[in-house]
């Protein structure tokens, strides 16, 4: 849970003024474009960065003046993390799992079982970088999901993973939730939003503008199908969005001269038409 | 409903901790590829051999003396690069961050690392001391004393360095010049009476003051009582200092 949270690099208010609150077995999206303050609000809430104001709590323990009993409850992957090169991915995994305080027995079996799931127990033994990149990003999310915290956070979990890594890791993640644990993950795949989050936090220029379960939001959307038009083609009842121009239609032959693509809407066309929409209500203001 | 393993934080896990960086980060790395640790032996052996061949007897005790010295600041350099790429490269650090393990435990963890990785040269120059000069107990026991303050000192420091860069190429530079500013420069391989009235100048860097002791321990070179308790105070000043600068950033955190 967080009140007002503000961060600052510099002159550069980052995150200004987030509030959120996430319950236990959830797992809980944020999403946003490049630079919205997705990180910066996972590092704030990981310890490892100070707020500027706010507070912010996690598994019911405040991050400034409790954070050995919030660290004891956490376990994170932050963006870009690689593991260490020359290990196995047992080593790595296992390793891991003692800094976290675990016994050895419960470390031993809770590796096993963790890079069982992640399909990485054939490969236990060969050296990190032996593998791919995709399965480099599956020993990271064995390590912690292995770990048992209370409260999960993933910095882009899933990049550079291929569907079917992808389905893996969503599967460990669904799994891992269903236990009463919660998952705050950040990504820029919409449609995994979609696929494995139960409630979808979007953030921009450093607040939440909305939040809700991905069904929810996507129902928010007039219609039952979106038409993109180039851009030229934009009139009065047509969403500009980039190169594109969304227009909601109920039926299909609705659909006008020109189009260029026609999708039934979804949580894509929600965020952008979202994100556009605050950006220029944000530049009104 | 999942079983929960509530992680522990206590002395014992920090303990265990120390331990299991040691071995992810020393000893794994050594068995895996040894030419690493040789490697970093290339140095100190080849001022041994030049000294050797330049001034034979003397130049051989100053080199062996140097290379026990060099090979603990090797393990101080090593570390400043170690805990940097951790950080930087591949945000280890920020995944241990959210872990009971401390600060404290994560630096002396790798610093331990680095010395395992040096140990096969400590050894070697020890060795080759010992079957050079006699060293009586109390020789052995300063010896030991003023390489464990080193380690100490320059590993916490460089901790603490490492934590200053914000991007991981400027390291490689930093560390040369440190190599040449603590190795070289200072009276490591050469008495610190060679700098006449400056001989002073010993005291500044941790390298320097335990030269001075190692030299006086074995007899090479003659120190007043005075001079050697300075740099024993020296030493532990260095020590206090880098233990400070660890623990300020025991936060683990960027304000």
């Amino acid at each position: 849970m967080t009140r007002k949270l503000r961060r600052s690099f510099g002159s550069k208010e980052v995150l200004r003024g987030i509030d959120l609150d996430v319950d236990y077995g959830v797992i809980a999206a944020l999403l946003g474009p490049n630079g919205a303050g997705k990180t910066t609000l996972i590092r704030i809430l990981t310890t490892e960065l100070m707020p500027h104001g706010g507070e912010a709590y996690v598994a019911g323990f405040d991050v400034v003046r409790q954070v050995s009993e919030v660290r004891r409850r956490i376990a994170v992957i932050p963006q870009d993390t690689r593991p260490i090169s020359y290990m196995t991915p047992y080593e790595f995994v296992y390793s891991y799992l003692l800094l976290r305080g675990l016994s050895r027995s419960d470390a031993r079996e809770a590796t096993r079982n963790s890079l069982d799931e992640l399909g990485l127990w054939e490969l236990r033994n060969t050296p990190v970088y032996q593998l791919s990149g995709g399965m480099m990003r599956r020993v990271l999310v064995a390590a912690v999901l292995a770990s048992n915290a209370e409260v999960v956070f993933l910095d882009e979990p899933t990049v550079g993973l291929d569907a079917a890594s992808r389905r893996i890791v969503w599967n460990s993640l669904r799994r891992y939730s269903n236990g009463g644990a919660s998952i705050f993950l950040t990504t820029h795949y919409i449609e995994e939003a979609e696929q494995i989050s139960d409630i979808v936090l979007l953030i921009d220029n450093g607040l939440v503008i909305t939040r809700g379960r991905p069904s929810e939001l996507i129902e928010k959307l007039p219609g039952k199908y979106v038409v993109e038009y180039p851009a030229s083609m934009s009139n009065g009842s047509c969403i500009r969005v980039g190169s594109s121009c969304f227009s909601f239609v109920n039926s299909l032959d609705e659909v006008g001269n020109g189009a260029l693509r026609v999708s039934p809407k979804s949580l894509e066309h929600y965020v952008l038409v979202t994100i556009k929409s605050w950006g220029e209500e944000s530049e009104e203001g | 409903m999942r079983r929960v393993r509530r992680a522990r934080g206590g002395l014992r896990h920090q303990l265990r901790a120390v331990l299991v960086l040691a071995w992810l980060n020393g000893l794994l790395p050594i068995l895996r590829s040894p030419l690493w640790t040789i490697s970093t032996l290339a140095t100190p052996i080849s001022l041994l051999i030049l000294l050797t061949v330049l001034y034979r007897g003397i130049g051989m005790m100053m080199g062996i003396v140097g290379g026990l010295v060099w090979t603990m600041l090797s393990s101080g350099t090593a570390l400043i690069a170690d805990s940097a790429y951790y950080r930087l490269e591949l945000k280890f650090q920020q995944m241990i961050v959210a872990t009971p393990t401390s600060p404290l435990a994560y630096t002396i963890g790798l610093a331990l690392s680095e010395a395992v990785f040096t140990l096969p040269g400590i050894v070697l120059f020890a060795v080759l001391l010992a079957l050079r000069v006699v060293i009586d107990l109390w020789g052995a026991l300063e010896i030991t004393a003023s390489l464990i303050l080193l380690w100490y000192a320059i590993s916490s420091i460089a901790f603490y360095s490492s934590t200053l860069f914000t991007y991981i190429r400027y390291i490689w530079a930093v560390v040369s010049l440190l190599t040449l500013a603590l190795g070289v420069l200072p009276p490591v391989y050469y008495p610190a009476t060679y700098l006449g009235s400056a001989w002073w100048i010993a005291y500044l860097v941790p390298t320097s003051t335990s030269a001075m002791i190692i030299q006086n321990a074995i007899g090479i070179t003659h120190y007043s009582l005075l001079q050697v308790g300075g740099a024993y105070l020296s030493s532990i000043i260095w020590c206090v200092m880098g233990t400070i600068l660890t623990l300020r950033i025991a936060r683990w955190r960027t304000p």
